[in-house]
Parts: C-alpha cells; sequence; structure tokens
C-alpha cells in the first residue's frame, strides 16, 4: 500500500480503517471503529472527544503502544502497525517521543539523567551535539538551573517541562502528548503548551496531544474530533469557543443518534 | 476491619505466601530439631536395653543406691545361681563382663563374650547358620569375625576370656551369629558360648587372676507369666542382699540422667542454628511487610479517610502477620516432624540399626515452641511495618500514588550508639583474646571464650550497623556497576532506591554466608595448619610394627617378600619399606655421668629407609658408623659418642647390673646425628646385627616392622584401609601421620558438613528474600517499567536490568558475607592455634567461588519470574493514571 499523501502536505502520522476491539462475542466493545485520518508534519493537532470515545485508544495505536484488531497506521513511510515488539522498541527509542498526564520520571535519576534516558536506553555515546541540544532545550524549557535536580525536587510543572525536554532530545519525527496539562495548575498548564506549540512552530516538530480541556486545545494548530470511535469533526485554527462549539455539535449529534 | 485485613491478605495471598515459607523453614528446623533430639535418646535408651535381649529385670552390678551414690558389687556364679530359686522366675542369664580373643590358625580376632540361654529372650545375638552352643566345648561365633579368621562350622577355635591366648580354651564351632540390635558393634562382634562354656573359660585363666572376682556385668532375669515384674524385683534383690533389681526401662532412665543432659546440649547447639534461621526469616519477614503497606497505602490512607484510627490500621497489620505466623508455623511443624518420619524410613529400609525407632514419637516442645516462636518473630518483625502503615496519613488517599514506601531513611541515634559500642566492646575482647591466646597455653581457654564472645558481639554490631553501612556498599559497588551499560546503570540506580530495603536483604544473605565462610576458610586453615605440624611430627606415612609374642619366630624372608610386594600393590602405596626393630640399651656419657636407658632400635637398610622418608632433609645421614636419634633424644645432651648393647635380664626378670651385662662388654659406640624424628633410634642393618650380637644368650625378640610411603598424604583413606586389611588378624600396631591426618579430616569435614549443613538453612531463607523483594519492587515500579518500555527500553533490556539488580542485592550481601567470614576465620584461627603454631591461612577459593556462584545465580534465578512479569508490562500502562 502506498504511503497516504494529502493536498501535497507531508504528512507524518496517518491511520487507515484503524480498528481497535475489546472482548469477545457478545460483550465486543469497538473503542475504534475504521478511523481514517492524516497528521500533518510540523503540525500541533489536539484530539478530543468525551471520556470513553477512543481518543486514548487511537493515540496508542498510533505510537505503537497497542496492537490493532485491524487497519493500518502509519508513522511517516513505516507502518507501525506491521512491526513486531523490538521493532517497536526501536521505534519509540528514535522515531517518537512520549509526554504523559503524570510526567512519569524516573524518581532516582536526576532531571539531566532522565532527559537523556532515550539516550542511555539505545546505548548511544552523550555526544557535544547532544549537550548543546540539551542546552538549547532546557533554556528554552527554562530548566538550565534544575538539571542536577531530582524530580521529587522539582514543582510538577517543572516535571513536565523535563518530560518535555526528554521527549525532544533524540529529535524524533512526532511527539505523543496524553493529557499534559491533566496534572497541573492552570499557569504551568499554559506553560506547557505554549512550549509545545513552539517546538511545533520553530523546532518543526509534529505534535499529536490528547485532551479533553478545550482550552487546551485551542493552542493546537487544529483539533481532530473523536465519538463512538469514529472521526467525528474536524477544526482548523480553533479558538476555546470553537472548539466547545463543535463538542457541544457532538453532543447534539450523540442526542439525535440516540 | 477484621474482614477488610482477610480481604486484602487474599489478595496478596501469593506474597505472603513467599514470606511465609521463610518462617515455613525456619519452624520446621526447630520441630526437626526438637524431634530428633527426642529420637536420640529413644535410640540410645534402645541401644542401652539391647544387651538385656527381651529380658523382664536386670540386676546391673553397678548400680545408684539410696543415696544416689555409684555402688559396684561384683556378680558371681553364686549370685547367678541364687536367682533361679526366686519364685516366679522363669529363667537367669548373665551378661558377661569378661571378654577376649578367638584364634584360628594364625589369625586372632578380638571378640566379646556373651551367654546362651534356654529362654530366646535372654539371648542377644540371633543364630544364622547352624546351632547355638549346647555344651561347653561348643561356641557359636559372630558372622564377620568367623569370615576375617576363615573359620566354618565345625572348626575347632581357641577362645579366652583375658585377652591372653594362653588362658585359651579350644572349641568347636557350633553356628554362626548376627548382632541385629547392634550391641557388640563397638567391638565387632560376640562369640555365644553356654553358661558352662563361659565357666570352663573364667576356669583356664591363671588361678591368681583378679578378672576371677568380677565375671558378670548384668544378671538378666525373665519371670513366668502374670508375675508382677516390681513385685519380683524385690525378692531378687532380697535374695542378692539388697542390691537392686530393675525393670531393663526403669535402667535406662536411671542411666539415662546424664544422657538426656548431653542430648539436651546438643539440641541447644542445634537450636542457635534455627534462632539464625529463624532471624534471617523475620528480616525476609520484615521487608515483605513493609512493601505491602507501601502497596496498600492508598488504601490505608482510604480507610483512615472514612474512620479507621491508628490503632485499628496497625492492628490489621498485627492481625494479618500473626495469622501468618501461625499458619506458616503449623506448616513447618508438619514439615520439619515429616522430614524426621522421612528419614527414619529411609534409615529403617536400610536397616542401620534395630535401635533406631521406625517412626516418631512427638515430644510437646516439638509443637509449641516452633509455634510460639515462630509466630512471635513473624509478629515482631511486622511491628516496624505496622508502625509505617499508622504513619500513612489520610490525606494520601487524595494524592496521586506517588514514591509510597521510601520512609524513613534516617538511621536512628540509637542504633547508632548501640552498634558503635557491641562494636567497640567485642573488638576489645577479640584483641584480648588475641593478645592472651599469644602468651601462653594455660590462658588458651580463657582466650578462646573472649575470642567466642568477641565475634558474636561485633556480629551483631555488625548486623544491627548495616543500615549505615550496606547502603555504601552498595552505592560503591554499584557505581562500578553501572559502567556496564544501561540495564546496570538502571539497577544500580534502582538499588539505591530504598536502602533500607536492599540493606535488609542484604543482610539476610550476608548473615548465613559470613558464617559459611568463616567454616570454610577456617576448617581449610585448621586443615592446612595440622597438616604443616603433622608433617613435622611424622616423618613417615605409615609405620607398621608386628608384635612377636615369646617363642614366636619371627617373619621369613619369603614372608616379608610376600607382605612387601601385597602392600606395593595396593592402589596410592608409593614405597614400602622392611625394617627390623628391638629393644635395646643405650649408654652415653662415663663415671658417674653415665647415663643409661632402654630404648627402640630400628634398623633398616639406608638406601631404601631414603625412599620412604617424607621430609627427605635427612637423606643419606645413616652410616654404619652413626646412630640417627629419636625425637626424644637431646642430641647436645649426648655428645660425640653413645653405646648400644643387647640387654639380658636375670631369670626372674631383674636387670643385671650395668656391669655385669654381657652386652655391656662387647657394647657398639656410635657416633649421634640428629634425627628424623622417630619414635626411636635408627642404625643400619649391619650395626642392628651389631648391636644384637653384643648378648647371643638374650631372649627378647626382634620384630618385623614396615615403612610404607603413599601417593598423596591428604585422603589416603582407602590406601590406609587397605593396608590394614593386609595385616588384620596378626598382632599389629599402625600409626602415622596419614592416619592422624584421616582422623582429623573425616572429623573437620563432617563437621563442617553437618555446619554448613545447618546454615545453609539460612542462606536459604535470605535468597527466598531476594526473590520476594525483587518481585515487590517490580510490583512498586510497575508505571516505571512501563514508561522505560515507552521511551525506547527493549524487553530483554528490562529483563537484564531486572536480572542484574538480583545480582547485585545478592552478590553484595554474599560479597561482604565471604570478607567478613574470611576475617573472623582469621582471627579465629590465630586465637586456637596462636599458642603452638602458625596458623597456615588458607582460603579454598572453589569454596568461596562456590558461595559467591552460587548466591548471584540465585540472585539471578530470583529476578526470573518478576523480570518476565515487568516485561510483560504494556508500555500502555505508563499512560494511565491511577
Amino acid at each position: 500500500m502506498s504511503v497516504p499523501q494529502a493536498n501535497g502536505i507531508n504528512v507524518a502520522v496517518s491511520a487507515r480503517g484503524l480498528t481497535k476491539h475489546y472482548g469477545h462475542g457478545e460483550s465486543t466493545v469497538k473503542a475504534l471503529d475504521g478511523v481514517d485520518v492524516d497528521f500533518a508534519a510540523g503540525q500541533f493537532t489536539a484530539i478530543m472527544g468525551p471520556s470513553g470515545s477512543g481518543k486514548s485508544t487511537l493515540m496508542h495505536l498510533l505510537a505503537g503502544l497497542d496492537s490493532a484488531s485491524s487497519g493500518h497506521a502509519y508513522l511517516g513511510s513505516t507502518e507501525v502497525t506491521a512491526l513486531n515488539d523490538d521493532q517497536l522498541t526501536m521505534l519509540r527509542r528514535d522515531r517518537v517521543g512520549f509526554v504523559f498526564q503524570s510526567f512519569n520520571l524516573l524518581p532516582m535519576f536526576d532531571a539531566e539523567q532522565n532527559i537523556f534516558l532515550p539516550l542511555t536506553l539505545a546505548n548511544k555515546k552523550i555526544t557535544a551535539d547532544d549537550r548543546a541540544w540539551l542546552h538549547q532545550l532546557a533554556e528554552t524549557l527554562g530548566l538550565t538551573q534544575r538539571l542536577s535536580h531530582r524530580p521529587s525536587e522539582l514543582s510538577g510543572g517543572q516535571q513536565q517541562r523535563v518530560a518535555i525536554a526528554r521527549a525532544l532530545i533524540s529529535r524524533p519525527e512526532v511527539i505523543f502528548a496524553d493529557e499534559p496539562t491533566g496534572n497541573l495548575d492552570s499557569r504551568s498548564g499554559a506553560e506547557v503548551l505554549n512550549f509545545l506549540r513552539t517546538s511545533a512552530r520553530e523546532l518543526g516538530r509534529t505534535i499529536i496531544m490528547v485532551t479533553h480541556d478545550p482550552a487546551a486545545a485551542a493552542y493546537a494548530d487544529r483539533v481532530v474530533l473523536i465519538a463512538d470511535g469514529r472521526i467525528a469533526g474536524d477544526i482548523a485554527n480553533p479558538t476555546p469557543e470553537s472548539v466547545l462549539a463543535g463538542l457541544d455539535a457532538l453532543r447534539t449529534f450523540d442526542s439525535t443518534a440516540a | 476491619m477484621l474482614s477488610i485485613t482477610f480481604f486484602q491478605m487474599r489478595k496478596n495471598i501469593g506474597r505472603l505466601a513467599a514470606a511465609g515459607v521463610a518462617i515455613l523453614i525456619g519452624t520446621a528446623f526447630v520441630a526437626a530439631t526438637f524431634v530428633a533430639g527426642q529420637l536420640l535418646v529413644a535410640t540410645t535408651e534402645n541401644q542401652m536395653t539391647a544387651p538385656f535381649a527381651d529380658a523382664d529385670l536386670v540386676v546391673p552390678a553397678s548400680y545408684q543406691d539410696a543415696e544416689d551414690m555409684w555402688q559396684y558389687n561384683a556378680l558371681d556364679e553364686a549370685d547367678r545361681a541364687a536367682l533361679a530359686d526366686v519364685e516366679g522366675v522363669k529363667a537367669v542369664n548373665a551378661q558377661p563382663s569378661l571378654g577376649g580373643s578367638a584364634t584360628f590358625g594364625d589369625k586372632i580376632e578380638y571378640t566379646s563374650v556373651t551367654i546362651t540361654n534356654d529362654d530366646p529372650r535372654l539371648v542377644v545375638p540371633r543364630v544364622d547358620s547352624g546351632a547355638a552352643p549346647a555344651t561347653a566345648s561348643e561356641v557359636a561365633l559372630d558372622t564377620r569375625t568367623a569370615e576375617r579368621m576363615g573359620a566354618g562350622v565345625g572348626d575347632s577355635v581357641a577362645l579366652n576370656v583375658s585377652g591372653e591366648p594362653d588362658d585359651s580354651v579350644t572349641m568347636t564351632v557350633s553356628g554362626l551369629t548376627s548382632d541385629p540390635a547392634g550391641v557388640f558393634a563397638a567391638t565387632s562382634g560376640s562369640a555365644l558360648v553356654s553358661s558352662e562354656g563361659y565357666l570352663a573359660l573364667v576356669e583356664a585363666m591363671p588361678a591368681d587372676s583378679e578378672l576371677r572376682e568380677d565375671i558378670y556385668q548384668t544378671l538378666t532375669v525373665t519371670l513366668d507369666d502374670g508375675v508382677i515384674p516390681t513385685v519380683a524385683a524385690e525378692q531378687v534383690s532380697t535374695v542378692l542382699d539388697g542390691q537392686p533389681a530393675l525393670t531393663p526401662t526403669q535402667y535406662a532412665e536411671r542411666q539415662l540422667g546424664s544422657l538426656t543432659g548431653e542430648a539436651n546440649i546438643l539440641t541447644t547447639i542445634v537450636l542457635m542454628f534455627a534462632a539464625i534461621a529463624l532471624f534471617v526469616a523475620g528480616l525476609v519477614i520484615s521487608n515483605t511487610f513493609q512493601v505491602l503497606v507501601a502497596q496498600r497505602a492508598h488504601t490505608l490512607a482510604l480507610l483512615r479517610c472514612v474512620g479507621a484510627n491508628k490503632r485499628q490500621i496497625r492492628n490489621s497489620v498485627l492481625v494479618e502477620a500473626f495469622v501468618l505466623g501461625v499458619a506458616a508455623s503449623v506448616a513447618g511443624i508438619i514439615a520439619g516432624i515429616g522430614l524426621i518420619q522421612g528419614v527414619l524410613m529411609v534409615l529403617s529400609s536400610m536397616e542401620v540399626s534395630s535401635a533406631i525407632p521406625t517412626t516418631v514419637s512427638i515430644p510437646a516442645t516439638a509443637v509449641w515452641v516452633p509455634l510460639v516462636v515462630g509466630t512471635a518473630v513473624t509478629v515482631i518483625a511486622a511491628l516496624v511495618p505496622a508502625r509505617i502503615a499508622t504513619k500513612v496519613s489520610p490525606l494520601a488517599a487524595l494524592r496521586p500514588q506517588e514514591g509510597a514506601g521510601d520512609s524513613g531513611k534516617k538511621v536512628g541515634i540509637g542504633r547508632l550508639i548501640v552498634s558503635g559500642l557491641l562494636l567497640v566492646s567485642g573488638g576489645a575482647l577479640l584483641a584480648g583474646g588475641l593478645m592472651m591466646s599469644g602468651a601462653d597455653d594455660s590462658s588458651l581457654e580463657i582466650a578462646v571464650v573472649l575470642g567466642i564472645l568477641g565475634g558474636a558481639l561485633t556480629f551483631v554490631g555488625l548486623i544491627t550497623s548495616s543500615m549505615l553501612w550496606m547502603p555504601r556498599v552498595v552505592s560503591s559497588v554499584g557505581k562500578l556497576f553501572s559502567s556496564l551499560g544501561a540495564p546496570a546503570k538502571l539497577a544500580s540506580a534502582n538499588t539505591m532506591r530504598n536502602p533500607r530495603r536492599t540493606a535488609a536483604t542484604s543482610t539476610a544473605l550476608f548473615i548465613g554466608v559470613t558464617l559459611v565462610a568463616m567454616l570454610s576458610v577456617g576448617a581449610a586453615t585448621t586443615r592446612a595448619t595440622l597438616n604443616n605440624a603433622l608433617d613435622e611430627q611424622y616423618p613417615l606415612d605409615i609405620t607398621v610394627e608386628q608384635y612377636l609374642r615369646e617363642g614366636q619366630a619371627p617373619a621369613s624372608d619369603s614372608q616379608v617378600d610376600s607382605t612387601l610386594q601385597q602392600i606395593r600393590a595396593i592402589d596410592g602405596v608409593n614405597e614400602i619399606v622392611h625394617g627390623r626393630t628391638a629393644y635395646v640399651s643405650t649408654t652415653y656419657g662415663s663415671g658417674t655421668s653415665l647415663v643409661e636407658s632402654w630404648d627402640s632400635l630400628i634398623a633398616v637398610d639406608p638406601a631404601n629407609f631414603d625412599t620412604v622418608l617424607r621430609d627427605t632433609s635427612l637423606a643419606g645421614s645413616l652410616t654404619d658408623d652413626r646412630v640417627l636419634l629419636s625425637r626424644w633424644a637431646n642430641a647436645n645432651d649426648i655428645g660425640d659418642s653413645m653405646k648400644l648393647f643387647r640387654i639380658s635380664y636375670n631369670d626372674d626378670g631383674t636387670e643385671l647390673p650395668l656391669e655385669e651385662q654381657p652386652g655391656y662388654l662387647n657394647a657398639v659406640e656410635l657416633t649421634p646425628v640428629a634425627g628424623i624424628g622417630t619414635d626411636a633410634y635408627v642404625v643400619t642393618n649391619d650395626t642392628f646385627d651389631k648391636i644384637l650380637a653384643t648378648d647371643p644368650q638374650a631372649s627378647d625378640v626382634v620384630q618385623d616392622m614396615y615403612f610404607i610411603k603413599v601417593d598423596d598424604v591428604n585422603g589416603a583413606g582407602d590406601t590406609v584401609a587397605e593396608i590394614r586389611e593386609v595385616f588384620s588378624g596378626t598382632d599389629t600396631y599402625i600409626t602415622g601421620a596419614v592416619l592422624e591426618r584421616e582422623m582429623f579430616q573425616q572429623a573437620i569435614d563432617v563437621m563442617l558438613l553437618v555446619l554448613v549443613g545447618l546454615l545453609g538453612v539460612a542462606v536459604l531463607i535470605a535468597l527466598i528474600g531476594v526473590a520476594n523483594t525483587l518481585s515487590l519492587s517490580v510490583i512498586e515500579r510497575r508505571r516505571e517499567s512501563a514508561t522505560l518500555r515507552a521511551v525506547g527500553m527493549s524487553r530483554r533490556q528490562l529483563k537484564r536490568s531486572l536480572g542484574m539488580e538480583g545480582m547485585l542485592i545478592a552478590g553484595i550481601g554474599a560479597l561482604v558475607g565471604v570478607v567478613v567470614g574470611a576475617l573472623y576465620a582469621w582471627l579465629g584461627t590465630q586465637l586456637l592455634f596462636g599458642g603452638f603454631a602458625t596458623p597456615d591461612f588458607t582460603v579454598r577459593f572453589l569454596d568461596i567461588a562456590l558461595i559467591m556462584v552460587v548466591s548471584i545465580g540465585a540472585g539471578l534465578l530470583a529476578s526470573i519470574a518478576p523480570a518476565r512479569g515487568a516485561a510483560k508490562t504494556s508500555p500502555v500502562a505508563a499512560l494511565a493514571v491511577e
């Protein structure tokens, strides 16, 4: 199958007929039901939807964290759904970065060690180039003074910024962020979202973020709405208002469907 | 609250079971020790009553009177005959006090003597073939004794009860017997004779022999049906002027009074090892509960939020520990008793001895002691975790669950002071002991006591302070380790996350390994030190001396050659040399300073003799005009020359005055030179003949000797056994370094094996602890593992990281244990041997390597199941919110 192209724009991540079932027989739950979607390179996209809509499942499948029941997911020209566990590990190491809701830093390592973790795991030597990149990231993220601190000595916002630096250190093609502001107060959350947007605009990273917060989604270049395991809307250049309107439309759609 | 406790227990049943195994093993150890102690007493009791066969009453010659004083009243034939007339007595037999030897052809065998009886209940040996002796001139020999002599039914053997072949009575072998109860195991068999036969043997002894006075050790009696033993006992006692008659059980019980004490000491010593095992089990339990509490922090906080108070939380943990302790202890008691029963079944199928009971009897202590101790250890071990549980604040329920469990990093000042005191005072005692042992022999005992006390105190000090130093060791070894790639770096960082837990786990292993390493190094050093001492003391590996009785001809040349050939053919024999020995007189000095003594003199061919010397430094020093001094002689005292001659005696056995000794007039004058440490003087064959010729009339005997060198002085056991076989049945005396070595080594090896076996239990429990700690850590770090997988760690890396963590924890415990154990062994041997030998500090690296490999291997093994679980964790788990 050829790599999907959309309107001449470079596509970083895409899904074709992506489906995920849980359970068997009568009790089968369709978490994701034949999703087709493309994410443009260098764009900050938010995936939104109500609880249980399948937004997290979509992200897991796109990132190769979970296996699909059927359909295909692509990262660049690589079919993620066709890789085995070792290949997926390599993919996560080199081409994908993650930012988690609960930061997930290793408590026994300091900030710098945490940021370098993907390189350490790959048994890569830390080069001068890597160091320069670390310092650039630290400066951008306001962590220069915090590199030798352990996670327990950092605030939630700082921890999440370390996590973003960790996601960026191996210069991945795509960063997946799962509710990155879910555990943060609104000011720290705003900072983190600003950094994500900066990363996309200035560093040219592709960022796919799952969130249920319209204000957070408004920082993105584009919002993909999802409901009942299907794509239910697409908002370009979103504002909090337009996202809320989109979500309201979903609810109406829900009630009419019911 | 109780239902919540049980619910939580059910939820963590696997984890609790793993911890329970530690207690189970410890309590099984305790229960088995008590049962085995009881068994030892029962076996001894059976052995004591075995010589009485199935008698109803016994009358021992030695007994305790009303004041508990030991009395001895010799029993004779009149006493035996008197009992036969007592009413109610069915049959009377006696257990002879005398034993002697049996001769058949040129073979002599020492043997006990026992008497047959018409009542089979009073006969000890079992007649396997032929018949029991019916007349005074018949004897039934032990099958093995008969085999060794080559005698069979119908042959005539000469038997005596004094050990003097001259006192023998010739008897016909009527049958062959065996000794199922093992009564004569120590004397390698018995000769069964009729009571008339026994009296004939007594009569054959010289009329003035003192042995005639005391021919029976015990009288044994059976009673008519329906006669009550205690009633008959009084009548028997009256007939014998108050000498007590006892039932065999009463007899054994009286004798056992002191013996039970010994069994108790043995039990106590073994229980000390059980205590070590239980202590280690306590550490494992404490660790497990700490992690369980950490795991449940969220639930505990929730309970606190909805109204549970601190006491309820604490009690919940303690109840859990109590239930676990009782369950594990009960299982342990059953396992321990079952184990001993299994051993008994194996022993009885092997027919080791009929004195060993076939089923265990269970003393009450074998049940309540392990139950109480096992439960107490479990509950006490849970006290700290219970306190930690109460410190979980209700607020924790509202916070996301992060970093739970890593509490209380500070080491209490009290612990610091106590361990410091223990280490300092123990060290002082050790130093004192070392100084005293070097000073002189008389203070050695005090030095050893000081040393043991000091060693114990410092060891306890090291254990209590391990929370202080063990994390440091872990961290520095871990740092070295970190350079081995990402999994190693993670593993070493992870061991440092909860230093207390890692320290406690490593300490559990450290205790067992220290003791095992100490024993290994101590035994190796003891053996090497003794080897050195023996090498100096015994220049010859094996010396065989063949005694000749007066009038017996010395071995002919062809007999000697045949013996030489037989010995040379034995595997492991390097060389054998024939020599002769005689008793001679030696004089040196002159006038008033003339010294005369009587010594053994050995004659050898100098060229041959050198080939059997272990210490070859003196080879070639023996010439015709020289005498090599015995180890007792001092060359400086003797001076330039020494006269040797053969001694003559008057007819009445007294010695002639020196000037009248015919030999002295012809004495051979020789130059004394330093000897090789033999018990006798050594000269050449030619010189020996000259000395013998100094008095041709002298009648004392020249005996044959053999000097044997083996290929390898260590482990020559089989060779020695075969050499003994060649000389069996002749009157020989075998000595030498190899025999001493064999004895020491066997004793050391058996002791080492037993002690290591006992300590192995503690090591095993500690290894269970490693597995437990590791799998608990994995559960705690579930999300972390998932994160690592998400940011690019492969499954293999994750497994390897956990494997390394297991090896690191186990390896450090073992490493520190080996080092500390070797240090204690060095101190111990210095203390023990410092007075009389230079300890040859020997480390058997094979043992040490084995300890390390077993520990590290077990650490790796312990990681397999947890690592598999961790690797299964889907990276998606990292994204999940609790």
